[in-house]
């Protein structure tokens, strides 16, 4: 017997309400829920219930988007956008986080609901978990993402291996690598990855301050050691007191500051500038620099000590010219971002346009491709970005192309190219060869001549 | 205390993670006070904690938060009350005083969260 409670009559007058419809809704994998036209949820299937984690009890007559908490809910909603324009959305790809706190994606189909009368009374919402989808396509495409981090290159996916190891040891760790190639989020990873993970992590730029203010921003001051010094201040060692202090472009510091920074690797105690009382530091060091330490040591600039004491455990970051393979990858989740950011819909690149940022150098490394992919993404007004859309340096690199010509075969950048075209169509080798202008089959061709 | 709200148009953000706006609220003798709005479109969740921690949060009332944000919050020593839903302004005026635990503040779900 129907009760007359709100939540039950939402129930019954819901465009499910006979039983037997509810019964087919319940049947099928798709997840299905419908709305009235103020986005209240009015009914809500079985798999809705598994995918979302939410009870249909707990989703009916709540707002859709405390329900379905999508990346989309607060700027482009689906079900509003056909309830706006009348028009159905097909495969509509989101991401949603379930009661339980896990991101997963799905793909979200739209429709006007309809009253016997014909009347617009609301929209329904058919959706489908593609985790296992994206976790198969990952495998096939070799792909790694760690802490933020993606690849498929060899030498990256090594250090993704050795990463847990070396952050559960308390050794000091150098990170080597050119600008731009993600010093920051590696040093940010080992904290993760570490005891000292729910401690803080703090981050010094050693290269952008001149030495007197970055030895008191690494060992703090006492009141009156200097003219400004008005009152005790805290250095960044004490404030990563337990945790991770992260210093980058240490290859920058003065003599002076190496003598002074020697003596805290070595004893963990430190003077805080205008004190005689030493303070014990209970810190791991990560440091960072873009330049050949080693050669800095035999120039005399640096101290050979101090490099010891820092090069404990080494990671050397390869530069993006050194893993192409990455950058359809990395360049479409920029670009994703960025759709997301400014809730816009472009869909990726041309094919001439990839092809430009596989030849490229990328002297700024990662930070680079992100700008040259953000120029693009400012100029589009298309679905896709074309070659015209990208940074000069990009078309103008033609002693670039030449160079990379000897350090990649164009065999291994037309595969970059295709690997890209297929990840864009989720591996459907007949929408990527529309795309590229080629046949199925010499895409086959190619695939097989790549793997081979 | 200073405390972060997520919010989307009056109402507390579904998912903290996707979420465009933040609130800054001061809670003190005086009463609940919002002192401040940030944008905090889309970004990674070291990004978004970094936000918070910036603007001087100790504790986040949100919706949904996805694990790996809630860890890095934790990380930080930045509290964190999940599964809320309801207006902005009630949900803090509602920690205030002590109310946060009725059910109408809670988000569908939220017993699981």
């Amino acid at each position: 017997m129907e009760t007359s409670t709100g939540r039950d009559k939402t129930r019954a007058e819901s465009p499910s309400g006979p039983s037997d419809l509810r019964a087919i809704l319940d049947s099928i994998n798709d997840g299905v829920f419908t709305v009235d036209g103020e986005f209240t949820v009015t009914s809500f299937n079985r798999a809705a219930a598994e995918i979302t984690g939410v009870s249909p009890d707990a989703a009916l007559s709540r707002p859709c988007c405390e329900v379905f908490r999508a990346d989309i809910c607060e700027g482009e909603c689906a079900l509003k956008q056909t309830l706006a324009s009348g028009k159905p959305i097909v495969n509509k790809p989101v991401n949603i986080l379930t009661a339980s706190g896990r991101r997963i994606p799905i793909s979200v189909s739209t429709a006007l609901l309809r009253n016997a009368e014909g009347e617009v009374v609301g929209g329904v919402e058919t959706f489908r978990d593609l985790s296992l989808v994206e976790e198969l396509r990952k495998a096939v495409e070799g792909r790694v993402t760690f802490h933020d981090m993606t690849s498929s290159n060899h030498r990256m996916q090594e250090i993704f291996k050795l990463l847990p190891l070396v952050a559960e040891s308390e050794s000091t760790v150098l990170l080597l690598g050119e600008s731009g190639t993600g010093k920051e989020l590696m040093a940010r990873a080992l904290h993760h990855l570490s005891r000292r993970a729910r401690k803080p992590m703090v981050t010094l730029n050693c290269g952008s301050l001149p030495d007197t203010l970055l030895e008191s921003e690494l060992f703090g001051h006492k009141a009156g050691a200097f003219t400004d010094a008005k009152k005790d201040r805290r250095g960044r060692i004490a404030a990563a007191e337990g945790g991770t202090l992260f210093l980058d472009e240490i290859g920058d510091i003065s003599p002076a500051l190496q003598v002074r920074l020697l003596r805290v690797l070595q004893e963990r105690t430190y003077e805080p500038l205008g004190s005689s009382s030493p303070v014990k530091a209970n810190v791991r060091f990560v440091a960072a620099t873009h330049k050949d330490l080693r050669a800095e040591v035999a120039a005399g600039r640096f101290r050979e000590d101090l490099y010891y004491r820092l090069n404990v455990m080494q990671i050397a970051i390869p530069p993006l010219r050194e893993r192409r393979e990455d950058i359809p990858s990395l360049a479409r989740r920029f670009l994703e971002k960025l759709n997301h950011l400014h809730g816009r819909g472009v869909q990726g690149f041309a094919p001439e346009a990839m092809e430009r940022l596989m030849r490229y150098d990328w002297p700024g490394n990662i930070r680079e491709l992100e700008n040259a992919v953000e120029h693009g993404f400012v100029l589009c007004r298309q679905s896709l970005i074309l070659p015209g859309y990208l940074p000069k340096a990009l078309l103008e690199d033609e002693t670039s192309a030449s160079r990379h010509a000897s350090g990649s075969s164009l065999r291994q950048v037309e595969m970059a190219i295709i690997a890209a075209a297929l990840e864009r169509h989720g591996g459907n080798r007949t929408a990527a060869a529309r795309e590229l202008g080629i046949d199925k089959t010499t895409l086959w061709r190619k695939l097989r001549r790549g793997k081979g | 205390m200073l405390v972060a709200v997520p919010a989307f148009q009056d109402r507390v953000a579904p998912a903290f993670d996707f979420c465009q706006r933040l609130t800054l609220w001061r809670i003190d003798e005086r009463g609940c006070t919002l002192i401040a709005r940030r944008r905090c479109a889309p970004l990674g969740a070291g990004e978004k904690a970094s936000k918070l921690q910036e603007m001087g949060a100790e504790l986040l009332l949100c919706g949904a938060i996805g694990r790996p944000l809630e860890e890095e919050l934790m990380a930080r020593g930045i509290g964190i009350r999940s599964g809320l839903s309801g207006k902005v302004v009630e949900v803090v005026a509602a920690l205030a005083c002590g109310a946060l635990d009725e059910v109408r503040y809670q988000m569908p779900g939220a017993n699981r969260l």
